[in-house]
């Protein structure tokens, strides 16, 4: 399942090359080429629709994709299997955050480090404990999510991916569904885990997060890729009208 | 015909020896149930093939008759060389005859949680089966108490049922009684009441359930 792709290079934590996806007759991606070095950061934009969080979703297989390959960590995500190894390689943070309510946001954390990485249950609460203080949630520990406000939820669900030690994170708006006031405090964490070298792959339409931490901003129209530029590049010359279009709205939205 | 309380009361001793039957005939089935529904839910979400097979086997239990389940397990099981006790026969007949039910309802309450809590766990690498008991399982019953609640008081109130098979449950030696002496009204009147208040009882015990489930999800 590996054709079409180079031989695996130790120095790239996601490839994908050729990726197509349809959802019934509508395609959402388009021959979709992406290759991620280990430690870059890339912001993924573009409008609604255009298919960015199926292409993230693709990368961990939480979606198959019809055509094309992926790889992570060289290692090739099998079309309709079960993936455990990968996914467990790959953090996730979602929009809606998706923390289990029932749980506390401590159970949150250890839940899959003892499911699914068979750690055991004192060492998942250390480490647990660990990422909770590094998102400064430590202190809400115990409590469930509903008792918690939207950027607490989110650094919850932060920290809880990260209890997986993955070596790359998706991010998919993880600030869009949060007041203006809990948005810095989400980015902070972000920008943070940016600082300390980890593979992350956030789509977002925070440009100010974009420009301080994007080593590429890859710009998406129909499912398609069009755009794939450093930021100072993407920001101050994209190349395409979709993308200036697309900027235009952005930033002139971003004042208000 | 009189109602004759002295009668009435002097039979609830030989009735509630019959009610330990009733208990742990209506206990066990509901377990079965619950158990044999969400497996079959489970499976039914399972694939494409397994989807259609469950929704045949499904609606097989729910529309043919329960006592044609009994009789079938009783009388035509013992022919292919299994030969089980009328209790056995009982609490299995039940089991398969609700877990029909239970497994709808079980689907409602798989359906009502957000698609993002199977992603999330996916995501995490959680493997299928740690997804169902650890995350979908306990959001499901907290969807779903009441509804349960209804069904496991409709077995309690089926246990009757498994007086054609001989099994001695309540009614069945209220009715010995009946015969016996020809009074009807106080047996019948007394098996009732005790039915009543077990009916009353698990209701309250769901109740109970709900608002711990309740408690844990919202604060
Ligand atoms: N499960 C699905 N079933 C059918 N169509 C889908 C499904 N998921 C996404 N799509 C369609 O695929 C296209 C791309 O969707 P996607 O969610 O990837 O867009 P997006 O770029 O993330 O948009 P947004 O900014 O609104 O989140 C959309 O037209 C959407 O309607
Ligand atoms: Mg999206």
């Amino acid at each position: 399942m590996t054709e079409g792709l180079p031989p695996a290079d130790q120095n790239l934590a996601v490839e994908a090359s050729g990726l197509c996806k349809w959802f019934k007759k509508f395609q959402a991606l388009r021959d979709v080429d992406l290759q991620v070095r280990r430690g870059e950061r890339i912001v993924i934009c573009g409008p609604s629709g255009s298919g960015k969080s199926t292409l993230i979703r693709c990368l961990n297989g939480l979606e198959t994709c019809q055509q094309g390959q992926i790889r992570v960590n060289g290692r090739a995500l099998a079309p309709g299997k079960n993936n455990l190894e990968i996914r467990r390689s790959i953090g996730m943070v979602f929009q809606s955050f998706n923390l289990f309510p029932h749980l506390s946001v401590l159970q949150n954390c250890t839940l899959a480090q003892v499911r699914a990485q068979k750690r055991s249950k004192e060492e998942a609460v250390e480490i647990a404990r660990h990422y909770l203080a590094r998102v400064k949630i430590i202190d809400q520990a115990g409590k469930f999510p509903s008792q918690l406000s939207g950027g607490q939820q989110q650094r919850a669900a932060i920290a809880r991916a990260l209890c997986m030690k993955p070596g790359t994170m998706l991010f998919d708006e993880p600030t869009s569904a949060l007041d203006p006031e809990m948005i810095k405090e989400v980015l902070d964490v972000m920008v943070s885990l940016a600082e300390d070298g980890m593979t992350m792959i956030c789509v977002t339409h925070e440009m100010g997060f974009a420009r301080k931490v994007a080593d590429r901003i890859i710009f998406m129209d129909e499912g398609r890729i069009v755009e794939e530029a450093p930021p100072e590049i993407f920001f101050s010359s994209p190349q395409t009208r979709r993308a200036q279009l697309f900027l235009d709205q952005i930033l002139s939205s971003d004042v208000h | 015909m009189d109602f004759n309380h002295a009668f009435a009361i002097e039979i609830v001793p030989t009735i509630l020896q019959a009610l330990h039957t009733t208990l742990l005939v209506a206990v066990l089935s509901s377990i079965g149930a619950a158990a044999i529904g969400f497996t079959l839910e489970v499976t039914r979400r399972s694939g494409r093939l397994a989807g259609y097979a469950m929704r045949f086997v499904i609606d097989f239990i729910r529309s043919t008759p329960v006592l044609a389940q009994l009789y079938f397990l009783f009388f035509v099981l013992p022919f292919y060389g299994i030969t089980l006790p009328a209790m056995v026969v009982g609490v299995l007949g039940l089991s398969i005859y609700y877990s029909g039910y239970l497994a709808e309802v079980f689907k409602a309450g798989i359906d009502a949680i957000h698609r993002g809590q199977w992603d999330a766990a996916k995501a995490l690498g959680l493997s299928g089966f740690d997804t169902i008991i650890f995350v979908i399982a306990p959001q499901m019953l907290r969807n779903i108490a009441a509804p349960m609640g209804n069904y496991f008081v409709s077995v309690l109130k089926a246990t009757p049922y498994l007086a054609v098979i001989a099994v001695p449950e309540m009614l069945g030696s209220g009715f010995d009684i009946a015969s016996d002496t020809f009074r009807y009204a106080e047996p019948l009147v007394v098996v009732g009441i005790i039915f009543l208040f077990l009916a009353i009882s698990i209701a309250q015990l769901v109740r109970l359930l709900e608002t711990r489930l309740n408690a844990a999800h919202n604060r």
